[in-house]
């Protein structure tokens, strides 16, 4: 992860004390729920912007403490913890996307293929940016929530997806191209960014 | 607008929503990793008595048989094993040379007896004569007399 860029949103950089650490190596559930706290709306957002439905947020985020409860004893602090586990959290996500057989095809252009016959966006999408954004197909969502809000670089994308740099560089671009399309569909309508909800 | 220059913030989509999950979802992980936890241990103990069982079956059929023992040749043993505690407990034992050589010589004999797997008839008459050795050691010491035997 590019530690230089800047804080993402998403809040995985907040960090955890040692001694709450500590207490959730030794498997205190009481530690587990401050992590929980700290980093559950972080872990919910991301998959929810990945996947864009809230069960399948729930479930990524159940999976990911589940798993960090058993995982935290080998945590050993080489990276951010929450860098740590937004790893785990984009891993789960991709787990689920092939799963469900919804990661897409590896080449660009038949990636876009269906995302194109989706037309122009609808007049009550233009007003809702979680809705344009799950427009694009999962791949490319995935790849451009990862690096711009995430702070991935190309080479940590291409490692994640066993890709060239210039793989996802492609598929970012095309991402932000087709977004852009999108948008000038209703060029005098002003996007404002959601609140926060539940 | 150039295509490299595109970002999410030149989109002015940068200020994507952030969600919180609902309340109930803790409860729902910490009642999971309680369920996990449980369902971890009870495999743990099953493996634990399945391996067990499986040793105690091993053991089972490599190991010969214990051959069964008759109560008589039980009952023997057992009073050859008192009779050397109430010998072994006399503050002056009387042991001359001979009676223990002779005990040691049925001692030997028993252990040969029972390393190749001798019946109880075979058994028997040796936890007899040590048992008549030890009982003659143990009345002469009493009495403090030298030991006479036919």
């Amino acid at each position: 992860m590019n530690m230089n860029s800047p804080e993402p949103r998403s809040g995985f950089a907040q960090e955890i004390d040692a001694v709450t650490l500590a207490r959730a190596r030794r498997g205190d559930v009481s530690a587990h729920a401050v992590i929980y706290k700290t980093f559950a709306r972080p872990c919910y957002t991301l998959a929810m912007r990945v996947l864009g439905s809230p069960a399948a947020a729930e479930d990524i985020v159940q999976d990911v403490f589940l798993k960090l409860m058993d995982a935290v004893r080998q945590y050993r602090g080489d990276a951010p913890f929450g860098a740590w586990l937004k790893r785990m959290t984009v891993n789960a996500a991709i787990d689920q996307l092939r799963s469900q057989r919804h990661i897409g095809p590896d080449d660009p252009e038949r990636l876009f293929a269906n995302a194109a016959e989706t037309g122009a966006v609808l007049a009550a999408d233009v007003h809702d940016v979680m809705a344009l954004l799950q427009r694009l197909p999962p791949r490319a969502r995935l790849i451009l929530v990862l690096h711009e809000l995430e702070g991935y670089t190309h080479k940590e994308l291409a490692e994640l997806f066993g890709q060239t740099e210039s793989y996802s560089k492609s598929i970012l671009s095309r991402s932000l191209k087709r977004l852009q399309e999108w948008l000038n569909t209703k060029p005098d309508v002003e996007l404002q960014a959601w609140p926060s909800r539940s | 607008m150039a295509e490299q220059e595109l970002s999410l913030k030149s989109l002015r989509l940068a200020g994507l929503p952030e969600f919180d999950p609902p309340p109930q979802l803790w409860a729902r992980i910490e009642a999971a990793h309680a369920r996990r936890r449980q369902q971890r241990r009870l495999t743990y103990w099953s493996a634990a008595a399945g391996v067990v069982l499986a040793v105690a079956g091993l053991v089972a059929v490599v190991a010969p048989p214990a051959p069964a023992r008759p109560s008589a040749l039980l009952q023997l043993e057992r009073q050859s094993q008192e009779l050397e505690q109430v010998y072994a407990g006399l503050a002056q034992p009387f042991s001359p040379l001979e009676s223990e050589v002779e005990l040691h010589a049925i001692e030997t004999a028993l252990q040969q007896a029972y390393d190749r797997g001798a019946a109880a008839e075979e058994l028997a008459p040796l936890w007899e004569q040590r048992n008549a050795v030890l009982s003659s050691l143990i009345a002469l010491s009493a009495d403090g007399a030298q030991l006479t035997r036919i």
